[in-house]
């Protein structure tokens, strides 16, 4: 029996041995209890027959190589949602993507991931291609991601959005931040492209606007990779000049690729940073630019943003000029009422307190007429019509007047002192009588009674 | 009332507004004639501050043009070629 047994074994080995395995099962069993090894070992030969045993390394490669050569896991496209993002300090992204019934290991490595125009996070829907392998170490099968879109939204509109959300909450929006324009500029700043309609556009409706207004045009490149650092140094240089009241910054219509200057974030920055008030123009009927949000005023278009920037001249002149016209009359209006209450006073028997007060006033007027009279000389001639007219009427009210209609100044003779109260004088005292023409010299005889001599209060 | 008017300050809304201003108090009739003689004058003034402010600026268009050392010209700039005028 026990020769039997020993027979079978050796058999066995023989058998092991000449089939040319590496390791044999006897070898990695040195440590078990040789008895009981040798009671299992025919039925576990029995069981394994010729199948090679593979390490783990062996089979982690065999299964890598098998994925890398078929063509259904080359370059291939997988949608799913991203779950346990991590982008790492090495600038490599992990991720998982998963569906309803499933989950797959992702990989993007940082020199395929610089590329992307929006950030990837937990939730995402997106598409990625890449080609399926074998992480050795791990033992998991993962996609090597070298594109990934968002999927349903372009990769422009969601960088757009998430931009537009963060801009928003540090406040760059709010209203409150917001200048107001200047009503006047002297000097308008542009930011566009030198050539072009957009810049034609607005210097030709600047002009016709207002058409003594300095224009400083910034040039800048306006889309595509150089677009933003051009667009920022050019607002600084407006800014660093100290004469540019009010700045437009923009271009003509465009895809949303060509517009993508005015969504980048340093631009969004260097306009909310910018002394000068912004009017945004970027044109694009409808939709915005994240630059439309933050300046302080949008315009849809180039020329819109022109017409806002300055005012219309002839407007202007004709307000002024109102104005100017409603001031004439109302002190035309003024004085006409003095004449007339000063007519009714003088149709009273004597002039209360007349000379001085009123030569006062012609003194002043004369000195009015004569300044108004250089100030009209730089405006209108109507002007100086009517500030002759007005002295005209005025004329009426001197002195020189009321002695030509027929009354008279009189004064005492030793002092030359205006009399004004009849009472005052006494009889006998020599006087001066001023009328139109000359002079008379009198002796009082004393006050004549009283009939009616009202006291009359003055103008 | 009788502000004294600085020009060097004002800016032509200021200015204006004063105008206005002034022409509204003048047409309400209640004030003495010295004062209106006095408004008058003053509104004068504004009127000609406003006149120069819309004559302020020279009609210069000019383009920036920025040098390797970093200093800042300034040269005429043209219109890019008149298509449509």
């Amino acid at each position: 029996m026990a020769g039997l047994f020993a027979e079978v074994c050796r058999v066995a080995l023989k058998r092991r041995l000449h089939s040319g395995r590496r390791q044999s099962a006897a070898d990695t069993r040195r440590g078990v209890d040789l008895e009981e090894w040798k009671l299992q070992e025919p039925e576990a030969r029995e069981m394994m027959g010729d199948r090679p045993v593979y390490t783990v390394s062996e089979l982690t490669r065999a299964i890598k190589e098998t994925m890398e050569r078929d063509a259904r896991f080359r370059g291939i496209l997988v949608k799913g949602e991203i779950s346990n993002f991590k982008h790492h300090t090495s600038g490599h992204m992990y991720f998982t993507l998963k569906d309803a019934n499933s989950r797959l290991k992702c990989v993007m490595f940082r020199s395929h991931n610089v590329r992307l125009r929006f950030r990837p996070e937990d939730g995402l829907t997106v598409i990625a291609g890449g080609s399926l392998s074998v992480y050795e170490v791990a033992g998991e099968y993962q996609l090597y991601v070298e594109e990934l879109y968002p999927a349903g939204q372009g990769a422009l509109y969601l960088a757009f959005e998430q931009l537009k959300a963060k801009l928003q909450a540090e406040g760059l929006f709010d209203p409150s931040r917001k200048r107001p324009l200047p009503k006047l500029p002297r000097t308008v700043g542009i930011v566009t492209s030198p050539t072009g309609a957009a810049i034609r556009d607005m210097v030709s409706v600047l002009r016709r606007r207002f058409p003594n207004v300095n224009i400083v045009l910034a040039p800048a490149i306006v889309q595509g990779e150089a677009g933003p650092a051009s667009v920022i140094r050019a607002i600084q240089l407006l800014n660093q000049r100290d004469d540019i009241d009010v700045m437009i910054v923009g271009r003509g219509g465009g895809s949303l690729e060509e517009l993508w200057t005015f969504n980048d974030e340093g631009v969004a920055r260097a306009i909310a940073a910018s002394r000068v008030p912004v009017i945004s123009a970027v044109g694009h009927e409808t939709d915005f630019t994240i630059a439309d949000f933050v300046a302080d005023r949008r315009a849809p278009t180039p020329s819109a943003a022109a017409e806002i920037a300055v005012p219309e001249r002839t407007v202007l002149l004709q307000e002024l000029r109102g104005q100017e016209e409603r001031l004439f009359l109302a002190v035309q209006k003024r004085v006409r009422q003095w004449r007339e209450k000063l007519g009714y006073l003088t149709r009273s028997v004597a002039l209360t307190r007349p000379t001085d007060r009123v030569n006062q006033l012609r003194q002043q007027l004369d000195e009015l007429f004569y300044r108004a009279e250089i100030n009209v000389r730089h405006t209108m001639e109507s002007k100086r019509r009517r500030l002759e007219a007005l002295a005209g009427k005025l004329d009426g009210l001197s002195p020189l007047g009321t002695l030509a209609r027929g009354y008279a100044i009189c004064r005492i003779a030793a002092t030359g002192e205006v009399v004004t109260d009849a009472s005052k004088v006494s009889p006998g005292e020599r006087l001066k009588v001023r009328v139109r023409e000359g002079e008379l010299l009198c002796k009082a005889l004393g006050e004549s009674p009283a009939v009616d001599q009202p006291s009359l209060p003055m103008a | 009332m009788n502000d004294v008017t600085e020009e060097r300050e004002l800016t032509f809304e200021e200015a204006f507004a004063r105008l206005e201003q002034i022409v509204r108090r003048l047409e309400s009739g209640e004030v003495k004639l010295e004062e209106s003689l006095l408004l008058f004058e003053e509104g004068v003034k504004l009127a000609r501050i406003c006149s120069s402010r819309l004559d302020a600026a020279e009609g210069k268009i000019q383009r920036l043009l920025e040098n390797t050392d970093g200093t800042v010209e300034e040269i005429p700039f043209e219109l890019p070629g008149a298509a449509s005028s």
